[in-house]
C-alpha cells in the first residue's frame, strides 16, 4: 500500500529531488529515485499473513498483504496526513450525514467495476462483523446515492476518513469475504499463487493509481529468525526485516540501507476460553501482569526499537513510558493479586496452582513470539503454574483463537487510527468485549478514564511495542513506512533496472 | 539289592561324586574371582565418575577464566560498548552481544552463558534469551566466592516448549574496565552423558538423585532393587558447601549371581548326564558280568534240581567264564557220575526194594510154611485135631496169602503209578474229598485258607496223597484218647506254591529217621500192618506234581508235621524235597 499524491507517471520532478535527499533522508522520509517499470523483488513479512479478508485481519502481515490487494475508500500517507484512494474526496458531512463520492473508473483485478454497491456492502459487512464492528460504532446506515456512498452518523466524526483508511474496511466485490486462494480486490497487485512460505504477486494493471512499478513481487516469510537476514545477506532478498546479515558483525553482499517504523506495533498476550475460570479472572491477569519482566522485552527483536509497554497506546501515539518500577516484575504486587484471586478460583491456591499448566500459542512464522512467550512462561513459574508453547502456523493460530480454544497467545496488533480511545477499542475488540469497544470507540468513554478501565479489565496484556525496521538493498527505492509501521511497498522500484 | 542294581549304583556314584566336587570347587573359584573383579570394577567406576566431574568441573572454570577478561573479544567489547553507554548497551550493542554469547556457548560446548552488568542486570543469557533484562546476583556472587571453584546449580531454562530444571556445575568470573563490571557465569548440564561415560550393562550404573527430596534427575538404566552393595555417593555441592544433589554409582553382581547359576546348573545337568549315563553304562557292564553269574546261578539250580544235563552258554574269556567253564565241566562230570549214581542208586533202589520185597514177601512166606509142615505132621500122625489144625493152618495160610496179595498189589501200584494229569485244583476242595472218604474215628481238624489259588494237579493223585497222610496221622494217635489230626492249607511264604500241611500230636518222627521215611518200604508200623511203601507214593505223586515234601515237628500239636509244597505255576519245580 502507498501514498500516492499524483499517479505514477508524473513523478518525475520530485523523483530528481529526492535522489538528491536520498543519502540525508532520515528514517520514514519516503526514498526516490528514477523509477523505471518492469523488475521484480523478493521481499518478506513480519510473519506469515492468516488469509486475505480484511475484516479478519490479525496481524502486521495480515495488514500489509490486505493493503496491497485491496483499497480503502482513504489512506493515510507517509506524511500521517489522510488522503482519497477509492474516495474522489474527503467526505462532505451534513448534520448527521457523511458523502463519499467514489473515483470513477476503478476496477477490481477480474475486470468488474467497482461502484458504490461494492463500498456499501463491504461497509455493511463490517460494520455487522464481530470482530471490526466497532470501527462504524458511530455509523447507523450505509446507502448508495447514485455514484456516492452516504453514511448515516449518530454524531459527526473528524476521524471518519482514517476509520475508512484503515485495512479492515478495504473494498471487496459485492462487500463478501475474498475467496481463500484467489482474493479479488483493486489493489497494486494482485495473488498469482500462494505457496508454503510465499505470496507470489504481480501488478495489477488497472490499478487507480497505474500499475506498480514493480512487475513481480515475493513475499516471504521464515520459521527460523536467522534464514530471513542470511538470505538477504546472501542476495537472495531485496528487503529483510530481520537484519542485513545472519550474525552481527557480518557484511552483506550488496549495499543496504535500513529504515525503521515508529514503534507502533503492539505485541500482546491474549487470553483464550481454555481455562476461562482462571484466565477470566481479572486478579489473575493482574498477577500476570505484575511478575512479567517487561525490561528484558527491550532486547527481543533484531536490534529494532522495542518499548515495553503496559499499555496499548505507543509511546510515540503518547501513550505512557514504562516506570522503572514496572520494568522489573513486581512479585509483591504480584503475590497479592494472586491471593485475591485465588480466594475466588480454587484452581489458583497455593496447593493446586502448580497443578495449573496453560498453553500459549505463538505463530511459528514469528521467531521473536516465541522468545516473547518463554518470558510469559517465566513469568507464570514466579506464579507457581506452568505453562508450555505450541508453534503453530498463522491460519491455525487464527482459527484457534477466533474459536477460544487457547489459554494464551502471542499477538500482534498495528496501530492504525491513532487515536487512544480507538487504540484501546481495538483492545478490548480483540478480547470480544464489543460492549467496551463500542462505547470507547463511539466516545462513551474518554479521557484518564479509559486507562482505568483497561488497567481494571486487562482485556489484553500489553508487552512491548515494536518498530518494524527494514534492511533493502540501496538498488530498491520507493520504501516508507506509514504511522501503523507497515512497509510501503507499491511504489518499490529497483534502480537502476538491469 | 541284587548285583546289577549294587554295581549301577557304584556306578552312578563313583561319577557323581568326583562331578559334585568339582562343581563346587568350580564355584567358589569363580565366585572369589568375580568378586574381586567385581570390587575393581566398583573402584574403577567411581574413580572414573570422579574424574569425569573433575574434567567438567575445570572445564567451566577454565572458560570462566578465559572469558571474564578485558582482553577477550567478547567480554572486552561488551565493556566497552558499557563504558560508551554511560553503564547501558545500546541496540546495535545488544544484539552484538546476543549473538556472540551464543556462538560462544556453542563453541565451548557450555550449556549455560550469562552476563551481568551494572546492578546484576543480565545482559545476555545464550542459554535463555528470555532472562535478558532480569536481575540474577549468583554471577556476582559466585564470583566473589572464596576458591573459586565450580559450584552445583539448579537452573530453570527455557526448553523448546516448556521451561525444565536442570542441574548444571557451574563457575563464575567478573571482569572490569574503566569503572564498568561484569560478571560472567558458565555452566554445563549434567546429562545423561555423564553417567553413560561410567556406565556397563549388567555391570555399572549410575544415577543423579536431587539431595532434598530423592527424585531422580537421571535415572538409573536398570532396576536397582535387590543391589548386593550399597552405591557410591559423590556429593555434588552448590554455593553454600551443602550437596544440592547426589551422583550414585552402583556395581552389579549380578553376573555373578547369574554366572554361579549358571555354573550350577551346568553342574546339575552335566551330573544328571553323568548319571544317566553311568546309570546306563553301569547297566550295560553289569549285565554283562551278571550275565555269567545269572546263567551260573541258573546252572546251579538246575544242578540242585537234579537236570545234571544243564550247561552254562559261557562264552567270555574272562574269570566269570572260567567260572563256567568250569560249572560246565562239574556238571559233566556230575551227570557221569550222576548217570552212574543214578544207574547205581537205581540198581540199588532196586536192590534195596527187592531185598525190601523180598523180605516182605519172605514174612507171610514162613508162616504159610510152618502152617503146611504142621499140617503135614498132624496128617501123618492122624492127630485128632487134625480138623482144627488143618481149619487154623488153613486160616493162617489164607490171611498170608493175603497178605502176600496185598503187598504184590502195592508194589504193582507203587511200580506203576502213573503221570498225573493235571488240572486247575483248588485243594481245599481235595482236603474236603479226602476228608470224606477219610475212615478213622478222629475228627479232623481243618485250618484252610480261604482265597487260595487253584493249582495244576491230579485230584485223584492228591486226594490219594491226603488220604496216606491222614491214615499215617490216624496210626500216630492210635491208642491216644486225645488224639489229634490237623489238617492246613496256605499259600506258600514265597508266593509262588501252596501248602498242605497233616500234623498230629502222636510220638512224632525221630529226627534221625526223617530222612527216610519217604524210601520204599521203610515202616515204623512193623507188624502193624505197614507195608512202607504209602509214604513213598506221596513222595512219587509229589515229586511228580513238581512240588516238594517235607518232615517236621508239629510244634503246636507235638506230633509230627507233614508238609506238602505244590507249586502255583504248572511246571516249576519247587526245589527238591528234604528227603
Amino acid at each position: 500500500m502507498g501514498a500516492r499524491l499524483t499517479p505514477r507517471r508524473s513523478r518525475g520532478p520530485l523523483v530528481v529531488a529526492a535522489l538528491c535527499a536520498l543519502a540525508i533522508a532520515p528514517a520514514g522520509a519516503r526514498g526516490e529515485g528514477r523509477p523505471a517499470y518492469g523488475g521484480a523483488a523478493v521481499g518478506t513479512l513480519l510473519g506469515e499473513p492468516a488469509g486475505f479478508d480484511p475484516i479478519a485481519l490479525r496481524s502486521h502481515a495480515d495488514a500489509a498483504v490486505v493493503g496491497l490487494l485491496f483499497d480503502t475508500l482513504y489512506e493515510v500517507g507517509p506524511d500521517g496526513v489522510v488522503h482519497p484512494q477509492l474516495a474522489a474526496a474527503l467526505p462532505e458531512v451534513q448534520a448527521d450525514k457523511a458523502r463519499i463520492a467514489l473515483r470513477p473508473g476503478v476496477r477490481f483485478h477480474d475486470g468488474t467495476a467497482l461502484t458504490a454497491v461494492d463500498v456499501v456492502a463491504t461497509l455493511a459487512r463490517v460494520r455487522a462483523s464481530a470482530a471490526a464492528g466497532w470501527l462504524l460504532v458511530s455509523v447507523e446506515d450505509i446507502a448508495v446515492d447514485g455514484d456516492d456512498v452516504v453514511l448515516t452518523l449518530e454524531a459527526p466524526r473528524k476521524d471518519l476518513a482514517r476509520i475508512l483508511a484503515t485495512p479492515w474496511t478495504a473494498v471487496t466485490p459485492r462487500g463478501l469475504a475474498p475467496k481463500k486462494d484467489a482474493p479479488i480486490g483493486s489493489g497494486p497487485f494482485r495473488l498469482s499463487a500462494r505457496k508454503r512460505d510465499r505470496l507470489e504477486l504481480e501488478a495489477w494493471e488497472g490499478h487507480l493509481a497505474g500499475r506498480p512499478y514493480l512487475d513481480r513481487l515475493t513475499l516471504r516469510w521464515f520459521v527460523s529468525g536467522d534464514d530471513e537476514a542470511q538470505l538477504y545477506e546472501t542476495g537472495g532478498a531485496h528487503w529483510s526485516l530481520r537484519g542485513a546479515t545472519r550474525f552481527a558483525g557480518g557484511s552483506p553482499k550488496h549495499a543496504t540501507t535500513e529504515l525503521e517504523s515508529p514503534a507502533t506495533v503492539l505485541v500482546y498476550l491474549g487470553f483464550g476460553q481454555v481455562h476461562a475460570d482462571v484466565l477470566g479472572n481479572r486478579d489473575f491477569r493482574a498477577a500476570l501482569d505484575a511478575a512479567l519482566a517487561r525490561g528484558g522485552l527491550a532486547t527481543v527483536g533484531r536490534g529494532e526499537r522495542a518499548v515495553p509497554a503496559i499499555d496499548p497506546v505507543p509511546l510515540d501515539l503518547g501513550g505512557p513510558s514504562l516506570s522503572a518500577i514496572a520494568a522489573d516484575p513486581r512479585l509483591d504486587v504480584a503475590e497479592a493479586a494472586l491471593a485475591r484471586a485465588a480466594s475466588k478460583v480454587r484452581a489458583l491456591a497455593r496447593d493446586r496452582i502448580a497443578a495449573l499448566t496453560l498453553e500459549i500459542l505463538v505463530a511459528d512464522s514469528r521467531p521473536d513470539d516465541r522468545e516473547v512467550a518463554a518470558r510469559v512462561v517465566r513469568a507464570l513459574d514466579k506464579l507457581g503454574a506452568r505453562a508450555t508453547i505450541t508453534a503453530v502456523d498463522a491460519t491455525e493460530l487464527a482459527r484457534r483463537v477466533t474459536a477460544g480454544n487457547c489459554d494464551l497467545y502471542v499477538g500482534h496488533a498495528t496501530a492504525e487510527l491513532g487515536a487512544s480511545a480507538m487504540i484501546y477499542a481495538q483492545a478490548f475488540a480483540i478480547a470480544g468485549d464489543r460492549g467496551h469497544a463500542d462505547k470507547l470507540a463511539g466516545g462513551a468513554i474518554t479521557g484518564v478514564r479509559m486507562k482505568e478501565l483497561f488497567a481494571a479489565r486487562l482485556p489484553i496484556i500489553p508487552l512491548y511495542h515494536r518498530a518494524v525496521r527494514v534492511h533493502h538493498r540501496a538498488d530498491l527505492r520507493g520504501a516508507w513506512f506509514d504511522s501503523s509501521a507497515r512497509l510501503g511497498v507499491a511504489d518499490l522500484f529497483v534502480w537502476p533496472l538491469k | 539289592m541284587r548285583l546289577r542294581g549294587r554295581f549301577t549304583l557304584w556306578f552312578a556314584l563313583a561319577a557323581l561324586v568326583p562331578i559334585a566336587v568339582a562343581a563346587l570347587v568350580t564355584r567358589e573359584v569363580v565366585a572369589r574371582s568375580f568378586r574381586n573383579d567385581y570390587e575393581r570394577t566398583r573402584s574403577a567406576a567411581e574413580a572414573a565418575m570422579r574424574h569425569e566431574l573433575t574434567r567438567l568441573e575445570a572445564q567451566v572454570v577454565t572458560a570462566a577464566q578465559a572469558l571474564a577478561s578485558k582482553n577477550h573479544p567478547f567480554i572486552g567489547t561488551v565493556l566497552t560498548d558499557l563504558i560508551n553507554g554511560g553503564g547501558q548497551l545500546d541496540a546495535k550493542g545488544q544484539l552484538r552481544l546476543r549473538d556472540w554469547s551464543s556462538q560462544e556457548m556453542s563453541g565451548l560446548g557450555l550449556n549455560v552463558l550469562m552476563v551481568t552488568g551494572p546492578n546484576d542486570r543480565i545482559l545476555s543469557a545464550a542459554h535463555d534469551r528470555g532472562l535478558v533484562g532480569e536481575r540474577a546476583v549468583e554471577p556476582r556472587q559466585l564470583a566473589r566466592s572464596d576458591g573459586g571453584g565450580a559450584v552445583y546449580r539448579f537452573e530453570k531454562v527455557m526448553g523448546p516448549r516448556t521451561m525444565a530444571t536442570i542441574l548444571v556445575v557451574e563457575a563464575a568470573r567478573s571482569a572490569k574496565d574503566g569503572g564498568q563490571e561484569v560478571h560472567v557465569l558458565v555452566g554445563r548440564q549434567l546429562d545423561a552423558d555423564l553417567v553413560d561415560s561410567v556406565r556397563r550393562p549388567g555391570q555399572i550404573d549410575a544415577r543423579l538423585v536431587a539431595a532434598d527430596d530423592g527424585r531422580e534427575l537421571i535415572a538409573p538404566r536398570a532396576s536397582w532393587t535387590g543391589l548386593g552393595t550399597p552405591p557410591v555417593r559423590i556429593a555434588l555441592t552448590g554455593p553454600d558447601g551443602k550437596p544440592v544433589a547426589w551422583l550414585e554409582v552402583a556395581a552389579w553382581d549380578r553376573n555373578l549371581s547369574a554366572l554361579l547359576d549358571q555354573v550350577t546348573l551346568v553342574a546339575a545337568v552335566m551330573a544328571a548326564g553323568a548319571i544317566f549315563l553311568t546309570i546306563l553304562l553301569g547297566a550295560m557292564v553289569a549285565r554283562r558280568i551278571t550275565r555269567g553269574l545269572d546263567l551260573l546261578v541258573v546252572g546251579a539250580q538246575a544242578a540242585a534240581r537234579g537236570d545234571l544235563e544243564h550247561r552254562v552258554p559261557m562264552t567270555s574269556k574272562d574269570e566269570v567264564g572260567e567260572v563256567g567253564r568250569a560249572f560246565n565241566l562239574m556238571m559233566e562230570d556230575l551227570r557221569s557220575a550222576g548217570d552212574r549214581l543214578v544207574i547205581a542208586e537205581r540198581i540199588a533202589a532196586w536192590q534195596e526194594i527187592a531185598r525190601r520185597l523180598a523180605h516182605e514177601i519172605k514174612n507171610p512166606l514162613t508162616p504159610i510154611q510152618m502152617a503146611m509142615d504142621t499140617l503135614r505132621k498132624v496128617w501123618r500122625k492122624q492127630h485128632p485135631s487134625f480138623g482144627e489144625i488143618l481149619e487154623e493152618s488153613t486160616t493162617t495160610v489164607l490171611e498170608e496169602v493175603e497178605r502176600l496179595k496185598r503187598i504184590v498189589s502195592e508194589f504193582s501200584d507203587f511200580a506203576r503209578l502213573p503221570k498225573p494229569a493235571p488240572m486247575p485244583t483248588d485243594i481245599n476242595e481235595v482236603v474236603a474229598g479226602a476228608l470224606a472218604l477219610y475212615e478213622g474215628a478222629t475228627p479232623v481238624e481243618r485250618r484252610l485258607a480261604d482265597g487260595l489259588p487253584t493249582i495244576e494237579a491230579d485230584k485223584g493223585q492228591m486226594t490219594q496223597v491226603l488220604l496216606n497222610l491222614l491214615e499215617n496221622a490216624r496210626d500216630a494217635i492210635s491208642g491216644k484218647e486225645d488224639g489229634k489230626i490237623v489238617v492246613t492249607t496256605r499259600k506258600g511264604d514265597a508266593g509262588d506254591r501252596v501248602e498242605l500241611a497233616v500234623e498230629d500230636n502222636g510220638p512224632g518222627v525221630a529226627s534221625d529217621i526223617r530222612d527216610r521215611v519217604f524210601t520204599p518200604y521203610f515202616t515204623t508200623k512193623q507188624g502193624k500192618g505197614g507195608t512202607g511203601l504209602g509214604l513213598a507214593i506221596v513222595h512219587r505223586i509229589v515229586g511228580d506234581h513238581g512240588g516238594r515234601i517235607m518232615v517236621t515237628e508239629a510244634t503246636s500239636l507235638g506230633g509230627a508235621r507233614v508238609v506238602v509244597e505244590l507249586p502255583l505255576r504248572p511246571g516249576q519245580l519247587l526245589l527238591a524235597s528234604r528227603v
